[in-house]
């Protein structure tokens, strides 16, 4: 499977989130290798690695001190303009400055909901945006307004990197320039989401959200 | 800094005087029987040797050891005494900790204490509560056993207790002033250590994230600094309690080693052989013992007592609940009403709710809809009355919140939040925990009305229980409680749509006022009316009416939709 530099690619199916730990060595693969612009990753330095690609996952670990340093988090220092910036693309500067201490709150201080923990984790990713973007599921408990703002700087401003998104929507996948379609532990098919739509085996990866979001409401 | 420290253990001690003083009396009697060996030793000793050994007559030594062994038996049959009277004097103690640091816990966590924290406190209190005992055993032991030696000596031979005493009093005064030291170190070495494990749990969980970001080094390095400052802590307070050492030497060992320089000098002054080796048997067997033993416990335990007694009360918050006025007058139904409600958290934070007007009618029906992380859950505690509002406020059938029994409370509202609760117990205690009078027909019918498959007299495990059947046990808890107000903040989010819709329907033939933070937008079609939180404006309508007037709530719809 090639991702072409610069598009964002959906993985769908299971084994996902395995595709998205490979792709940046957070785990190593049994058989195989992955190349990164041609370079095997375990040729690449860890910092190399690390500058190169960025992730973002379901449920983040916070770490830091306080709401700032979670998000500056990175292999590399950054500024607090940087922070704030990174912080409203991915729509949490509403919530943190709402917190006692805006971003200086103590993190044991900071009342959270999974998904504004999940806002915290992509903002800490666009603070430190590589080559490659690595989104694990990352906006699965954002509500639909929220995600749809957060993939709009996806596609907006890092839209020249390489983007992996895994995701189990229908419309996050819809929205990347490709589909790679896992199944039985392999690329059943790499191609566009309008063109995968037609087979009702694709469209069984996203049946329950699907049938949960348009028929309980129509 | 010292004062402060030592205040709340102080305070404490006070209380549990105060609380019965008559346990503190028969301490004290117990006490004086349990010390009478130490009395008796040195004359005993004395005795033994100039009426009976060294005169020939080893009968009567004997006998002299003998009443001696009489005086242990009686020391040894009054500590019997002392232990169930000390279990009477902690054990209230105890209860009041432990009322203290959940309701702490529970205010202070704004509805939402971590069981963690919980947790932790509650080891504290034991530890409170254990070392506290030893603690009155240590001071009870010393101060009887040393009263009771100078006693023997002054009956035996009056002109070595100075000899005896004084070192004592210059270790005792010594120890003192070195403890009052070590308080605030040990503070550091407790709050030190927390830090160490602290850090460390944060460590591990974050291993993925910590490496996906490539912060290894930044994170070792931080996380060195915080192992350095534990070590650096420890260091100290080992050094203060080797000194302490330095004070039983001086206590214990000098008043022997005075007792023998001035031993010809005493014999020459009339003293016997037996008189003298009789106050080195008190100096030796007493006091030496006595030192020790105040030593090791209030530079051990104690220490450890001041500094987390200290932190117990500090991390509990307020000693009372704030003043509520007594029973309201029930009147107007049982409407809801929230008049220019504002909230932050905190003084320098953006408001989460402002100048929030609200008037449900009994009986209403509702579904609150927004962006997440707009303030939704905030507006249900301020609602239940688990947050107080920084301005405005919101009344229950015409009367402020504030001013409600707590318990009357509980009879009135009932907030089921997203973390279900659900206990070890039976099904039946689960349910009836709002109304502990409920026949099994209501049980079995509340089970029945939200899809609990399980029996009544099942005893369940809550790590056993899946998300979904923890939600449905919390929501028929609700169900069965007699509060005629019931707000669901997302209590139904681990729920498929179906059960979700089952059990909005049961809420919704129940009587009274339904209030529902809508975890998906069906919630929003089954309500009579929709509250529409954007962060700025709050707009309250039908579907119908918010579908024309909104577009927050057209986006909420569409895109919840598609």
């Amino acid at each position: 499977m090639t991702v072409p530099s610069g598009l964002s690619v959906a993985v769908v199916g299971r084994g996902a989130s395995t595709v998205a730990a490979l792709a940046g060595r957070l785990t190593e693969p049994e058989e195989g290798v992955i190349l990164l612009d041609g370079v095997p990753l375990p040729e690449l330095g860890r910092d190399e690695l690390r500058q190169a690609v960025g992730y973002a996952f379901a449920r983040p670990a916070l770490v830091g001190a306080t709401v700032h340093d979670v998000i500056a988090l990175g292999p590399r220092a950054v500024g607090t303009d940087v922070v704030r910036a990174a912080a409203r693309s991915a729509r949490a500067d509403g919530f943190v400055r709402r917190l006692p201490g805006g971003y200086g709150t103590p993190l044991d201080k900071a009342p959270m909901s999974g998904g504004e923990a999940q806002r915290l984790g992509l903002a800490r990713a666009f603070a430190h945006p590589g080559r490659v973007l690595i989104f694990d599921d990352a906006t699965s408990s954002l509500d639909t307004v929220t995600e749809l703002q957060v993939s709009q700087a996806i596609t907006g401003e890092l839209g020249d990197r390489t983007r992996l998104i895994v995701s189990a929507r229908a419309a996050t996948a819809a929205r990347a320039d490709l589909v790679a379609w896992l199944h039985e532990g392999r690329v059943r098919a790499l191609a566009g989401h309008d063109t995968l739509w037609r087979d009702p085996a694709y469209r069984a990866e996203f049946a329950p959200a699907v049938q949960d979001r348009a028929g309980s409401v129509r | 800094m010292i004062g402060e420290l030592l205040r709340p253990t102080l305070r404490l001690a006070g209380s549990t005087v105060r609380r019965d003083p008559r346990h503190f009396a028969a301490l004290g009697f117990w006490s004086v029987v349990e010390a009478l060996p130490a009395f008796v030793s040195g004359h005993a000793v004395a005795r033994a040797i100039d009426d009976g050994f060294a005169v020939g007559r080893p009968g009567v030594g004997m006998a002299w050891l003998g009443a001696f062994a009489v005086a242990a038996v009686c020391g040894a049959a009054a500590m019997g005494r002392i232990v169930p009277r000390l279990g009477a004097i902690v054990e209230p103690l105890r209860d009041a900790l432990v009322r203290r640091v959940v309701r702490g816990a529970v205010e202070g966590g704004g509805g939402r204490a971590g069981s963690a924290v919980v947790a932790r406190l509650t080891q504290q209190v034991e530890l409170v509560r254990d070392s506290f005992a030893g603690l009155i055993m240590v001071v009870r032991d010393f101060a009887f056993t040393t009263a009771s030696t100078v006693a023997g000596l002054l009956t035996l031979l009056p002109i070595t207790v100075p000899l005896v005493v004084a070192p004592l009093v210059v270790a005792v005064a010594l120890f003192l002033r070195l403890l009052l030291v070590t308080v605030p170190r040990q503070r550091e070495l407790v709050l030190s250590e927390e830090a160490v494990a602290d850090e460390a749990g944060a460590v591990v969980a974050g291993v993925r994230d910590i490496v996906a970001c490539g912060a290894e080094e930044a994170i070792a390095t931080r996380a060195g600094h915080v192992v350095d400052a534990q070590a650096t802590a420890a260091r100290r307070v080992a050094t203060l309690t080797a000194m302490s050492t330095l004070c039983l030497a001086v206590g214990g060992w000098v008043p022997v080693i005075l007792l023998l320089i001035a031993a010809p000098w005493l014999l020459s002054g009339g003293a016997s052989t037996g008189d003298v080796l009789g106050a080195a048997v008190f100096a030796l067997y007493g006091i030496q013992p006595a030192l020790r033993s105040l030593v090791h416990g209030l530079g051990g335990t104690g220490l450890r007592l001041v500094v987390t007694v200290h932190r117990l009360l500090h991390a509990s918050g307020r000693p009372e609940p704030e003043g509520w006025t007594g029973r309201q007058v029930w009147q107007h139904g049982n409407d809801v009403t929230a008049t220019r409600l504002t909230f932050a958290y905190g003084p320098r934070a953006e408001p989460v709710i402002r100048d929030l007007d609200l008037h449900l009618p009994d009986g209403d029906h509702v579904a609150v809809v927004g962006p997440s992380g707009i303030g939704k859950s905030t507006l249900a505690l301020l609602l239940a009355g688990q947050l107080r509002p920084d301005r405005g406020a919101v009344t229950l059938a015409g009367a402020p919140l504030s001013g409600f029994d707590p318990a009357d409370l509980v009879r009135r509202r009932v907030l089921i939040p997203q973390e279900a609760y659900v206990f070890t117990g039976t099904l039946a205690d689960n349910l009836a925990y709002h109304r502990h009078n409920a026949t099994r027909q209501e049980l079995t019918g509340a089970a029945a009305a939200l899809g609990v498959t399980r029996d009544l007299d099942e005893i369940l495990d809550p790590a056993a229980l899946t998300q979904a059947e923890r939600q449905l046990i919390a929501l028929a808890r609700a169900y069965l409680s007699p509060a005629r107000f019931v707000i669901l903040d997302e209590a139904t989010c681990h729920l498929d749509p179906a059960a979700e819709a089952r059990a909005e329907e049961a809420f919704a033939g129940r009587p009274g006022t339904l209030l529902v933070i809508a975890h998906r937008m069906s919630s929003a079609l089954r309500a009579r009316r929709v509250l529409v939180l954007d962060g700025v404006r709050a707009e309250l309508g039908t579907h119908e009416e918010l579908l024309a007037g909104s577009p927050l709530y057209r986006d909420l719809v569409g895109h919840w939709s598609g």
